[in-house]
């Protein structure tokens, strides 16, 4: 009875308006953040310097580096909410964003364009000046960040955060060799892609959870339903099933063209990619991201028959976003750990077992959470959650004798 | 073999509303009417019958099991909701197909059995409709279809015909007739002519007290000598209906034929007063003024 009902719910999500919402959604987001295949290569020995440097003085270089491709271009990349967004300042706004540069390097605005522009100077040839410090250059970024709509490469959080960076070129070797060895290149592409799916489907999820769950009440077909053999784990459990397998579909798809193209690459860098490394990111990250989300909506709607389950997991899914200190190699409690960097295996590897510890969590959450979910629905095929109560009664509101 | 359902001191109330109180309830196999006014505990008793409520009190069987055991219950019973409806998006076809998978039938059951049933309603040329172009008497007999589907022993019908025109009525009870041949089917209506087209064996429930548990002919004896008709003028039409329960009424310029419920001593009160024949609805008007007035 559960496979056939397994296939009856996923045909009718194959019917459903919301599910090809859902799909157009997640290709363009694809489309958007993942659509240009960013190739990994060899580490090129000009362009690191060799002394190691501080994690603060590395912040800083990093940030002066950073803005002269954008202030010369007048084209800021921020990260509102993990989704990229391209700032162009108007004119006033750039002409602070000078001064900010002025003051943090001694250099006019129209120098430091100069030397980004004119490539022959290395970006090692500006300094921040001496007498600044790290606290003052902070709080200089921190305007700047405010200036770009917050969310930006100069956010001083981030900043910090994003030095997780070789340091020496030997060290970006070893990343590289790394990377070709244990991700075999698949499995970094593997973990950029669960970073960039991961937001999306923090949210996503949740609307076809709730367009299910509403279904049988919005038909008037609950009481029809309630009234058959099957049992409540039978009918929950194939509806929650579908809803995964056909929310995975695109996905599967989406990263199977990413991983083509990793394969294609492990090829040219004369390096055996592992086909497999793709999907293991795909369902052992992804999988409890969606799972909860799924479960949330499920569980919700089931309890309040209403779509209330979208505005919190709205709320729990900004704030999940928001929280994330840094963009490559963060997990804490977040239900979208971030990795937004190709590569870095040795960042990997140190959150390894947090990320486990995390994904683990989640997936029990969500089995919870869809135990509970049965519990409520079966409530309610024996007259309600609370019985001779009104609330979550399956009788109307006004009891029909 | 047992092919009746008991109900023993059955109550229910929902916190301090007593929807059925101490209901003592034999139903035999065939057509069984359940009558009563709106609110009376008929959809509550439907319910309870279905699974779908417990009761506070009392002890149920259907056909010897428990009620408790809801999974052979759900077995034996097919239930048609009073509003039901399924996925608009589905044909007549699929609803049922949906359905009789959760009945647990296997894919050459539901395939030998759904063309079967749609012909049985009459649906045979609506297999591909869409539920959501349905009219309301195609969509009831597209709910007895499905409650049919896993050939129950119980048909448990809450208010199949409000709301049909008289021609599907008419077919609807009908095709109720021909389905109780060989199982329980209960009828819960508050039209009485539904009962009366249908129905040998009825109960009447009122204010969540069983009122009467009989056949239709015991009800309309019941009601014998009671029943008078007269030929008024309309303004003594409205000092009748103040004194009397009528149950019928024909006007015709200034005059109206009425009929209405009396003794002998009442009805030697009204000129031209006759007494006539009752029909169940002025049975049925009689047991209810019986039981605490016209309300």
């Amino acid at each position: 009875m559960f496979f056939t009902l397994f296939l009856k719910e996923c045909k009718e999500l194959l019917r459903s308006i919301t599910y090809y919402m859902f799909i157009i959604c997640t290709v363009l987001f694809y489309m958007t953040q993942l659509g240009s295949f960013d190739p990994i290569s060899r580490p090129v020995k000009e362009e690191i310097k060799e002394e190691p440097v501080s994690k603060e003085e590395q912040a800083m270089k990093a940030a002066i580096s950073r803005l002269m491709t954008e202030f010369s271009a007048n084209n800021y990349s921020t990260y509102p909410f993990g989704f990229i967004k391209e700032v162009r300042l108007s004119g006033e706004e750039q002409e602070q964003a000078g001064q900010i540069i002025e003051k943090l390097t001694g250099l006019s605005p129209e120098e430091f364009i100069r030397i980004a522009t004119d490539g022959k100077t290395s970006s090692d040839a500006v300094q921040v000046l001496r007498n600044i410090s790290y606290e003052e250059f902070m709080g200089e970024m921190e305007k700047l960040d405010s200036l770009l709509g917050s969310g930006s490469y100069y956010e001083p959080d981030s900043l910090l955060g994003n030095t997780d960076i070789p340091d020496t070129y030997e060290e970006a070797e070893a990343e590289y060799e790394r990377v070709l060895e244990k991700d075999r290149v698949t499995g970094a592409y593997g973990r950029i892609f669960c970073d960039y799916m991961g937001i999306i489907m923090g949210i996503l999820p949740v609307f076809l959870a709730v367009t299910r769950s509403v279904r049988d009440k919005r038909a008037k077909a609950s009481q029809v339903i309630f009234a058959k053999k099957a049992s409540s784990f039978t009918i929950q459990a194939s509806r929650y099933a579908a809803n995964l397998a056909m929310i995975f579909l695109p996905l599967f798809i989406l990263s199977t063209m990413l991983n083509s193209q990793a394969m294609y690459l492990a090829g040219v860098l004369s390096v055996k990619g592992n086909p497999f490394y793709m999907y293991e990111y795909l369902f052992g990250w992804l999988m409890p991201t969606v799972m909860v989300v799924l479960s949330i909506g499920f569980f919700v709607t089931e309890l309040t028959e209403g779509p209330l389950a979208i505005l919190l997991q709205g709320g729990f899914w900004f704030y999940t976003i928001l929280a994330a200190k840094k963009l490559t190699g963060y997990v804490g409690t977040s239900l979208v750990p971030r990795f937004n960097s190709v590569g870095y295996y040795s960042i990997y590897e140190k959150m390894k077992p947090a990320l486990v510890a995390n994904r683990l969590s989640y997936l029990l959450i969500s089995i919870l959470l869809f135990a509970l979910t049965v519990f409520v629905y079966e409530k309610k095929r024996r007259g309600g959650l609370f019985h001779d109560r009104a609330l979550l009664s399956n009788t109307k509101s006004k009891h029909k004798a | 073999m047992n092919t009746e359902i008991q109900l023993k001191h059955v109550s229910k109330s929902y916190g301090k509303k007593q929807a059925l109180k101490d209901v003592n309830l034999t139903i035999p196999r065939g057509m069984f009417g359940l009558l009563g006014r709106n609110g009376a505990g008929k959809t509550t008793l439907m319910k309870v019958l279905a699974t779908l409520l417990k009761a506070n009190e009392g002890e149920i069987t259907i056909c010897g099991v428990p009620v408790s055991q809801r999974k052979k219950i759900r077995e034996m019973t097919g239930y048609l909701p009073q509003d039901f409806s399924m996925y608009g998006n589905m044909s007549a076809y699929e609803a049922m197909d949906y359905l009789g998978v959760l009945s647990g039938l296997g894919r050459a059951e539901r395939k030998e059995r759904i063309p079967r049933l749609l012909e049985q309603v009459n649906l045979q040329n609506n297999q591909f409709t869409k539920v959501k172009a349905m009219s309301g008497g195609m969509l009831r007999r597209l709910g007895i279809a499905q409650a049919i589907l896993h050939e129950p022993k119980v048909l448990i019908v809450d208010e199949p015909t409000a709301g049909l025109d008289p021609e599907e009525r008419v077919r609807f009870r009908n095709l109720l007739c021909e389905i109780a041949r060989d199982r329980i089917v209960i009828l819960s209506t508050h039209i009485v002519g539904d009962i009366e087209a249908t129905c040998e064996k009825i109960a009447v429930l009122d204010e969540g007290s069983l009122i009467y548990q009989g056949t239709v002919s015991e009800l309309l004896k019941k009601a014998e000598g009671k029943i008078y008709t007269a030929e008024i003028s309309r303004v003594e039409l409205e000092e009748l209906k103040k004194n009397y329960v009528v149950t019928g009424m024909l006007t015709s310029g200034t005059k109206a034929i009425v009929r209405f419920i009396a003794d002998s001593k009442e009805a030697s009160l009204i000129a031209g007063a006759v007494l006539s024949e009752p029909n169940m609805e002025d049975a049925y008007l009689y047991l209810m003024k019986q039981q605490g007035g016209d309300k």
